[in-house]
């Protein structure tokens, strides 16, 4: 195995179960983490993107099921866990201090009735820490600090007080207290302003190069994702469509896919006249269209698409696509 | 007639009370003594970030909510003074579609229906009622739309029920077209299409369409080639232009900051927007109101430009550059460095 990867995904599957039948929300995923870089996971609503995240913690919805696959993560010593296959006590014990997950929307997580200090103090004594109070506010307060707020002023605070993007931060600052290894962040920009968003994504990419964490987002906003990601995964219909280095992925997109996202973005710079909307409905995850999730949308539909489904081809160094263009 | 005004509102003000917890209470302007001017058959857009008033503005303009002050003006009539069974007369020409198709669509009613009583309420004589909405679902894309008949709200995506809240919408014949962030609740991909749809209906049929959004990317999409866009900031319009002006030569400290915020889909460019940006904008956190007891301009806590005039008078929409119709409201319009992302095309 090679050392440098920290996460390493392996054919993960889940579904949901829901009276209609069951959801495909991920199938087959393949995906790893280099130690110290940031990767996304782009998808549109409803793609799987959070189930990936979801599974790989083992915090699915009681309704959702790890169908397969193995999620291997590397401890301290280099020794490797399967996350699929421990215990639930052990999981619980690396989740929040070595792995740290933020779930979407979490700007409305933090309680209403006690002070942001508090929440500290409770994350504490939950994890089974005996640390001092003047310990844990000076952690937070730089940790806060850090995070661009006044620390001493948000610890005092109620959370009402906040606005939307601080109370964000501060839920991030959360995540850190343990000096986790893994940071998970699901969709930490949505519902945001755009000065707050870009704030965020400063911030971001400042904790990461100082604390050199891991970071493993999911975003529906391709823009968002190429301007902190180093690493990009594209979901579409609950598959992996392609992955690689974010230049390559965003650069020279080989997925038809990627291609027509890349295209129909609307931005605030390039030629307007390119802008180009992408046909169709996407797929419904109840019943996926045979072959290829993409072929009922796709302009290079062969025969072939609508039979079999395409693995991941490598079309260069870290740079894989799953379609049937690419096999060689 | 390229230039003739079919919708302007004219020093319109909204005026809510707001209180601190157990402070005086403090009057939020949601509106500014807004002046605006909507001409036939153009494609305005309205960006802004949340709080700013656009959607506040967006519904006093299309009679849905009443201004505390200033007159709302549709083809010549004030509709704030006219009476109510005057004013049902000209409410079909203005339409609005809401944000969320999700909720603005009747659940319980087949896709059919949805088209169906509005259209019984609004054309007299219909041959063929089926035809109709067969008509108004292809003109938006819905198609085959017989398929779609006796489907339900709940078999379409995000994207296919807000163009069928644009068909509905269509219905009683409107000459304006307010759609309120009508691309924020669906997928990225499905974006595109919609703003285009919009486009080619303002294209196709010269309908004046008005856009909220908060996405300046979207605005300037849909408001390229001919189109305007207008930059609101706490219930201020602080500049309006061509998108050519508005994005290529901003010449507002907050519009520069707004676009050098958006997301673009490369690296090297991220980083060079980020480091500029703290040169049109501080980051700091200012109560609101702190904000609204600023008699200057309502950026002043955030500009790097500021001094004393910004603080204590307010700025008027003016007219700037070559483009006539470039107006921005800034003391400081005139002495911003060199637009960095000019070249950057």
């Amino acid at each position: 195995m090679n050392d440098s990867k920290i996460l390493r995904i392996e054919n993960l599957s889940a579904i949901y179960l829901v009276r209609e039948g069951s959801i495909k929300a991920a199938v087959d995923i393949n995906l790893d983490m280099e130690e110290g870089s940031i990767t996304a996971i782009v998808g549109e609503s409803a793609s799987g993107k959070s189930t990936i995240l979801e599974a790989m913690t083992r915090s699915l919805p009681p309704n959702g099921r790890i169908i397969g696959g193995n999620v291997y993560y590397r401890r301290n010593n280099g020794d490797y866990v399967n996350l699929m296959e421990i215990k639930e006590e052990e999981l619980r014990k690396l989740r929040w201090s070595e792995i740290a997950l933020v779930p979407q929307a979490v700007q409305n997580a933090l309680n209403p009735t006690i002070r942001v200090f508090d929440h500290f103090v409770d994350t504490v004594e939950d994890h089974g820490y005996n640390w001092k109070i003047k310990e844990i506010w000076d952690k937070a307060s730089n940790l806060l600090d850090m995070m661009g707020l006044d620390g001493d002023r948000v610890l005092r605070s109620f959370p009402h007080e906040l606005s939307g993007g601080m109370r964000q931060r501060t839920l991030i600052a959360l995540s850190l207290l343990f000096d986790p290894r893994i940071l998970i962040l699901d969709e930490p920009t949505s519902a945001l302003d755009v000065l707050t968003q870009a704030r965020l994504i400063r911030v971001l990419d400042e904790i990461h190069s100082k604390l050199k964490i891991t970071m493993i987002f999911v975003t529906h906003d391709l823009p968002v994702a190429a301007e902190l990601a180093d690493y990009m995964g594209v979901i579409y219909g609950g598959n992996l469509m392609e992955r690689g280095r974010t230049e390559d992925v965003i650069g020279d997109p080989k997925h038809p896919y990627t291609k027509a996202l890349v295209s129909s973005l609307m931005l605030v710079v390039g030629s307007v006249e390119k802008i180009k909307p992408i046909p169709g409905e996407p797929p419904s995850l109840l019943n996926p269209p045979k072959g290829c999730v993409f072929h009922p949308r796709c302009p290079f539909k062969m025969d072939r698409c609508s039979k079999e489904s395409p693995p991941l081809f490598k079309v260069d160094e870290d740079h894989y696509v799953r379609c049937w263009l690419y096999e060689e | 007639m390229k230039n003739e005004i079919v919708m302007s509102l004219k020093n319109v003000s909204k005026v809510f009370v707001k209180r601190r917890f157990f402070k005086k209470s403090f009057p939020f302007y949601a509106l500014e003594n807004i002046d605006l001017n909507v001409l036939k058959g153009e494609r305005l857009s309205i960006i802004g970030e949340s709080g700013s008033g656009k959607t506040t503005l967006a519904r006093i303009a299309a009679g849905l909510d009443v201004p505390t002050e200033g007159a709302v003006i549709w083809f010549g009539e004030d509709i704030t003074k006219l009476k109510s069974r005057e004013f049902r007369k000209l409410r079909p020409k203005v339409q609005y579609i809401h944000q969320n198709p999700y909720a603005s669509i009747n659940p319980s009613r087949t896709i059919f229906d949805v088209l169906a009583d509005p259209l019984k309420r609004h054309e007299d004589n219909i041959e063929s009622l089926e035809e109709r909405v067969a008509e108004l679902l292809k003109s938006v894309g819905i198609v085959p739309p017989e398929f779609f008949f006796n489907k339900y709200p709940r078999h379409l995506s995000g994207g296919g029920l807000q163009r069928l809240a644009i068909a509905r919408a269509l219905i009683p014949k409107p000459e304006i077209i307010l759609a309120d962030e009508i691309v924020s609740m669906i997928d990225m991909s499905f974006r595109a299409a919609i703003v285009k749809l919009l486009i080619e209906l303002n294209e196709r049929t010269g309908i004046t369409i008005v856009m909220i959004s908060h996405d300046i990317g979207v605005a300037r999409y849909f408001s390229h080639n001919g189109g305007r866009i207008a930059v609101m900031l706490r219930g201020r319009i602080v500049e309006i232009g061509s998108p050519e002006s508005v994005i290529g030569n901003p010449m507002h400290p907050y519009t520069r900051s707004l676009i050098l915020a958006s997301p673009v889909a490369d690296k090297k460019l991220a980083i060079m927007k980020r480091e500029l940006l703290p040169k049109y904008n501080i980051q700091k956190e200012v109560w609101e109101s702190e904000i609204m007891r600023i008699s200057g301009c309502r950026y002043a806590f955030f500009c790097p430009f500021v001094d004393d005039k910004c603080w204590t008078e307010k700025p008027k929409l003016l007219k700037v550059g070559e483009d006539s119709e470039h107006r921005v409201a800034c003391h400081k319009a005139g002495k911003l460095p060199t637009w960095e992302l000019e070249s950057v095309e």
